[in-house]
């Protein structure tokens, strides 16, 4: 009787073992390692910057220009000097001597800005046009308008020179 | 006496590891084919202004227009949906249809454009022309034109 209850238990230990199939678990852990692999972007983020190009000799590009305020225009010019370009705001407003002063100035002379309250000569919206010379880098192009950007203004458009 | 034996219904079983796996090879099989068709974006070093005011770039349609960089900040022509455009008038001309039939297709598209940060202006600005010149002939008010920037790896 004691031989039949041990022999019994044994066989019970047997059927009720669970088993892992380690081929099927290898193949859904390596095809879960190659879709995060091939889901995974490298490549460095992109950023953009908004720039409506409104249709010349219509309504929207008119009004651009026609505002009672005028737009304000940064002239940027290859230079031999360092930094190897120069910067002119038109209207008697200076020449930055670099893109970082740029900057800082227009973010000092916007009304709400950094600057003290009555140095804020220009609204947010106030119309801005970089006129650059087209030996000019890609990469200074940007940055201008980055500066611009980045002082709090949003009608800014570029120009050929 | 028979020697058929009954074995009752057959049993219908799902066997799920077989499916798991052709389940991921198919979400396998069409990430890499969404990967190869955002190959629009060309390898180009492009500008990185620091500290950026740039932008995530909003959901919607868009025409990626890649300007290829040349010798001494010049371009080698400029590259849209995988067809290559001249940097002469002809080019141009031709870039303007195409980004117009882009425009006319895809409601609210935007045109992004991606240059080397050494090429010269001289060589982008024809891209904003052309941009201008198709929105006028698909019927927009404004091309709505996105620079592309390097965010550095954020």
């Amino acid at each position: 009787m004691a031989v039949t209850s041990k022999a019994r238990s044994s066989r019970s230990a047997r059927s009720s073992s669970i088993g892992v199939n380690l081929a099927s678990m290898i193949d859904v852990v390596f095809l879960l390692l190659i879709y995060f692999m091939v889901a995974t972007d490298f490549t460095p983020g992109e950023q953009v910057f908004r720039l409506d190009l409104p249709q010349r000799g219509a309504g929207l590009y008119e009004a651009m220009f026609d505002q009672a305020e005028q737009p304000l225009l940064i002239r940027l010019d290859v230079s031999s000097g360092e930094p190897g370009y120069t910067l002119l705001l038109e209207g008697g407003y200076g020449s930055p001597e670099d893109i970082d002063a740029l900057g800082r100035f227009m973010a000092a002379h916007r009304i709400g800005g950094t600057g003290q309250r009555d140095q804020g000569w220009f609204t947010s919206d106030h119309p801005i046009v970089i006129l650059a010379e087209p030996a000019v880098s890609w990469s200074r192009v940007v940055g201008t308008f980055n500066a611009v950007a980045g002082a709090g203004y949003d009608v800014v458009s570029l120009e050929v020179n | 006496m028979s020697s058929i034996h009954h074995r009752g219904p057959a049993r219908v079983q799902a066997s799920l590891t077989p499916m798991i796996d052709v389940v991921f090879l198919l979400v396998v099989f069409f990430v890499a084919v969404s990967q190869l068709v955002d190959r629009e974006r060309l390898e180009l070093d492009l500008p990185q202004p620091t500290p950026s005011a740039a932008h995530q770039p909003e959901e919607g349609g868009r025409a990626v227009v890649n300007v290829l960089p040349g010798p001494d900040g010049t371009s080698l022509g400029y590259q849209v949906d995988g067809r290559m455009f001249a940097v002469d008038s002809a080019g141009q001309s031709e870039l303007i249809d195409h980004l117009r039939q882009r425009l006319q297709s895809t409601p609210g598209l935007f045109i992004n454009v991606r240059a080397d940060k050494q090429t010269g202006w001289g060589w982008v600005a024809p891209v904003m022309s052309a941009a201008r010149h198709a929105a006028t002939l698909a019927g927009d008010s404004a091309a709505r034109v996105r620079l592309s920037v390097d965010s550095g790896g954020r």
